[in-house]
């Protein structure tokens, strides 16, 4: 069998597929932009409405200290504006002063001062209703002290007005209290680079392999294996070869994408991907022989491709209370690629898993195939 | 009748149908023969009103466009049936289709083409003679003055071609036109009244 | 024939074109079991305490324990943590190291003193890494109520700074001082009443599990309308092509199509919606003001279904068309919806934007119900629905006629 025809025949083939091509070069862009801007982004630019009903002062106190607020744009409008504004998904909350907020607090009655409307479809709102306690607080704290002052033999309005410049930015400032996390003495390699632009990208090329391997579908849903098997040629041989155009497409695409991460072990981390992918390319066989055509495809390798590299590690971290997770990847090649992505032990296990992938891979080809043949 | 003038089909550099006029009388039976990748069915497809010409136009008892396309039936080459649903399913949705489900004429042609042991059956479970006449059954549901058929006998039986002949043979008498395509003519040839060979996109006498 | 039996037939012929509709139906349980896996500790809302914490004060003065214990007070009242008291720092940290407790919290000496002379006092918040999920969701409240007390105390100490201006005695002093840091303290308890609510903080603090439940809604019923996509473009560009159909008759079956490919993705949010109230208990009334969100999505992406499978000749270009179209439609709204500053055209977008309104409908009808934005995301629903079936006709009819 003449099996550089067939790896000439995939090139040609994978390198006209556009559809799937666009994967690689989107994983690229996405990756590089991960790798160059990550880090937690501000919730910027939120538009909230705030609809200032008090009848005293301290309503616009609160709105001064509410604009100060990062990550918001407030504007102040009516009930009926602002509502309209929030239907029409130009603004994501509300936040209402009620007619009382002044004399509920100069009488201490804590119920109800504001009314707050989150629309939950953002992230970024999850610290919004307390970041509005706080401020109503904050206002509250300001009349609380004002009132002690008043209190005091000989105190005028000018001590009073004078109070007022002082603190007008003490809440702008570090407070004189705080409280700061230490994580324990268990993890010791305290990750400061997270390397998601690497970590995403083995994501996207194994979703690309499992994608663009409708070839792979024909080893299930044909009797492509039987012909090849009676004209004595391997079906390893055949996997590999017509696998490998796509495996050079990842391993290219993951050149800038490694360059820009600026990893301090790049040739560890290539060693490790090509590996990895390798693995990956295996594991789209039986996504692609399980799916039988594309239809069916383009539903499960999402999916699959998602969960697997879920429970590795690649897209997010796990949380801690799901370490088990942690324990059942190591069959995943994932799990070996994030090990080496920090620095830790994964050659052989990358190894032992990409064997027990590939044969796993060749053997649920067979089996396919077999059960068309009886079919 | 159908008439068709300077029928011209290009596919890239490729001519299929090559300035091709014809004209179909009322009642009338042709057979149009040919090799494998003659133009016969770019030919048949054109007349069909299911392909656009590159030039040329059809006329179909003086209409042109819908109401030219309502008068004639057409059985494709290709098994164009709905393969998820059932012979009988098949018949009904596509008489719906075309215009109004008919059960008499559903029960009439699965009589004639002697489909009754797999009418509830699944088209894709049956084998390719049977499909062919479930796709010739299709085309033969709902009212048509003009039936063009495109190779309605491949991959049946002896006996199956039988039973198709002596449908054809009923449409015929019903004052049916036709024009037929066949690789074989053995069997439709007795049918025809006339038949014209095509051979490189032009007819050849 | 009865119009409904086209509908019943195109159900059949979904389903019976392979697994596709199967799988489509059934592909938002691993989706939503998966998310629930690590959405597990947030989901827990009654039973056993899943916070284990430990405290030390070594503060001679117990202000600072006072606020502390206010703000945990309410969490271990509603058995979400439980206290542990320590004598030393050192078994704090070990409790911690041997994952006995989840969150050691240690108070040094003299915070309150210093504090109090100006000086910035910093408590600490230890915790294992194997409950740092659970954590840092009480270290993020922990936090903010600290530094507004610590700010506070630095208002508290301008007002201090007037006293003495006035020229008041030590004692006096110490006394303001104090009835206003227990002005601050009663504040801290009563905090959560400011918005009408029980409890300290952390309100919103499952705005992230919202918004992905509904993204999950969102992305799963879209999914599913694939098999719609292929079917149609399959009908197109080998089906009537070649078959004479007279326009009336194909605007009934394309009805048809439009009705099945709805049901198909009514059936995946049957699955998915008793698994989503099966991991967070939403209350029936609101989980009822869903049903038209449900219909009126299925019915829209059906429609942008046989849409996009009537834009491509090839079944395979089509669902890459759908697979591309919905990723960035969902990424999106995922990353933008929110924001202000986008260019013009592209917040127009978002603004009517299917999935938009999808999305928000979902998180905000279960959870957070305002009628205005309800109504505004069902009308951007119906709108997108009226339009992707007359366009998708329109290209309908084009493809399958000469």
């Amino acid at each position: 069998m003449n099996y550089f025809a067939l790896l000439k025949g995939r090139t040609r083939a994978l390198l006209t597929d556009f559809s799937s091509l666009a994967v690689i070069i989107i994983a690229v862009a996405v990756s590089i932009y991960i790798s160059q801007y990550s880090g937690t982004e501000n919730a910027k630019g939120i538009m909230i409405e705030v609809v200032n009903e008090d009848r005293g002062t301290l309503g616009e106190r609160l709105t001064e200290i509410l604009s100060y607020e990062e990550g918001y744009e407030f504007e102040v409008k009516t009930y009926d504006e602002a509502i309209k504004n929030l239907a029409g998904n130009k603004a994501q909350g509300i936040i209402e002063i009620a007619p009382d907020f002044s004399e509920k607090i100069s009488r201490s009655e804590y119920e109800s001062l504001v009314r707050v409307t989150v629309m939950a479809d953002s992230y970024e709102m999850k610290t919004f209703t307390e970041m509005v306690i706080n401020d109503a607080i904050k206002v509250w704290s300001e009349e609380l002290v004002k009132k002690r002052i008043g209190e005091i033999e000989g105190a005028t309005q000018d001590d009073i007005d004078e109070f007022c410049e002082n603190t007008k930015d003490a809440w702008y400032t570090d407070g004189l209290l705080d409280i700061v996390s230490v994580m324990g003495k268990e993890d010791d390699t305290q990750k400061e680079e997270t390397f998601f632009g690497i970590r995403w990208y083995a994501f996207f090329a194994m979703f690309y392999l499992c994608i663009s391997g409708t070839w792979m579908c024909g080893y299930s849903s044909t009797g492509l294996l039987r012909r090849v098997t009676g004209r004595r040629g391997k079906i390893s041989l055949l996997f590999a070869f017509q696998s490998l155009p796509g495996i050079v497409v990842s391993l290219l695409g993951f050149i800038p994408v490694l360059l820009t991460s600026a990893h301090p072990h790049p040739v560890k981390v290539f060693i490790s991907f090509v590996i990895y992918i390798c693995s990956s390319a295996a594991f789209a066989l039986i996504i692609c022989c399980i799916s039988g055509k594309f239809s069916n495809l383009v539903l499960i390798s999402p999916i699959a491709t998602m969960v697997v590299s879920l429970f590795s590690g690649l897209l997010c971290e796990l949380p801690d209370w799901a370490k088990v997770w942690d324990l059942t990847s190591v069959i995943v090649p994932g799990h070996w690629f994030y090990n080496a992505i920090f620095d830790k032990r994964y050659f052989a296990g990358a190894i032992l898993v990409l064997a027990g992938w590939f044969m796993t891979g060749m053997f649920i080809s067979w089996i396919f195939s077999k059960k068309k043949r009886s079919e | 009748m159908i008439e068709a003038k300077g029928l011209v089909k290009k596919f890239g550099k490729y001519t299929a149908v090559d300035s091709i006029s014809l004209t179909l009388e009322k009642g009338e039976i042709i057979a149009l023969l040919g090799a494998n990748g003659s133009g016969k069915s770019t030919l048949l497809s054109m007349l069909a009103m299911v392909l656009k010409p590159d030039e040329g136009e059809v006329v179909v008892d003086g209409l042109k466009g819908k109401k030219a396309k309502a008068k004639i039936a057409y059985a494709p080459q290709e098994i164009v049936l709905f393969e998820e649903l059932t012979v009988l399913e098949n018949l009904y949705a596509w008489s719906s289709l075309k215009g109004k489900e008919n059960v008499e004429r559903a029960e009439y042609l699965i009589n004639e083409l002697e489909m009754t042991d797999f009418k509830r059956k699944r088209v894709d479970r049956l084998s390719g003679g049977q499909r062919r006449r479930v796709n010739l059954a299709v085309a033969l549901m709902g009212k048509h003055d003009y039936l063009l058929l495109d190779e309605p006998l491949a991959g049946i039986d002896a006996h199956g071609a039988e039973c198709v002949e002596h449908l054809l043979r009923k449409e015929k008498e019903k004052g049916c036109s036709m024009i037929v395509t066949e690789h074989n003519p053995t069997i439709l040839l007795p049918l025809t009244d006339r038949s014209l060979r095509i051979d490189g996109g032009h007819f050849i006498r | 024939m009865n119009p409904f039996s086209f509908v019943l037939y195109d159900i059949k012929r979904l389903f019976g074109h392979g697994k596709t509709a199967f799988i489509a139906m059934f592909s938002p349980i691993p989706v939503v079991l998966m998310f629930g896996l690590f959405m597990a500790p947030l989901l827990i809302d009654k039973g056993d305490a899943f916070y284990s914490v430990a405290i030390l004060s070594e503060d001679d003065n117990n202000r600072v324990s006072q606020l502390m214990n206010i703000i945990i007070d309410y969490e271990v009242k509603t058995g979400n943590i439980a206290i542990y008291p320590v004598k030393e720092r050192e078994t704090g940290e070990k409790l911690v190291d041997d994952g006995k407790v989840a969150i050691f919290i240690y108070i040094p000496p003299n915070t309150y003193l210093d504090s109090m002379s100006g000086k910035k006092a910093v408590m600490e918040f230890y915790y294992s890494p194997t409950h740092a999920f659970d954590a840092l969701v009480l270290y993020t409240g922990l936090k903010s109520s600290v530094s507004v007390f610590g700010q506070g105390i630095g208002v508290v100490d301008s007002g201090i700074q007037i006293a003495q201006k006035l020229g008041l005695s030590e004692d006096e002093i110490l006394n303001i001082w104090n009835e206003g840091i227990s002005d601050l303290l009663n504040l801290f308890i009563h905090r959560g009443r400011v918005i009408g609510k029980n409890g300290i903080f952390n309100f919103g603090a499952d705005y992230h599990f919202r918004l992905v439940i509904a993204v999950l809604f969102a992305t799963c019923s879209y999914l599913s309308s694939f098999p719609v996509i292929y079917l149609t473009s399959l009908d197109l560009s080998e089906t009537f092509s070649k078959r004479s159909i007279p326009t009336k008759k194909l605007f009934g079956y394309y009805v048809a199509r439009i009705i099945s490919g709805a049901i198909l993705i009514i059936s995946s949010f049957l699955i998915m919606f008793p698994i989503a109230r099966a991991l967070r208990s939403i209350k029936i009334n609101f989980a009822l003001s869903v049903i038209p969100g449900i219909i009126l999505t299925s019915f829209a992406f059906s429609a942008l279904a046989v849409l996009l499978g009537s834009l491509f000749k090839r079944g395979q270009s089509a669902l890459w068309a759908g697979l591309y179209f919905g990723t960035a439609s969902i990424a999106a709204v995922s990353f933008l919806s929110d924001k202000a500053d986008l260019p013009k055209v592209l917040s127009f977008l978002m603004r009517i934007s299917p999935f938009r309104a999808s999305v928000s409908i979902f998180s905000n009808a279960m959870f957070n119900f305002v009628a205005e934005r309800y109504t505004f995301d069902l009308f951007i629903l119906f709108c997108a629905f009226a339009i992707f079936s007359v366009a998708g006709f329109i290209i309908y009819r084009k493809r399958s006629a000469l």
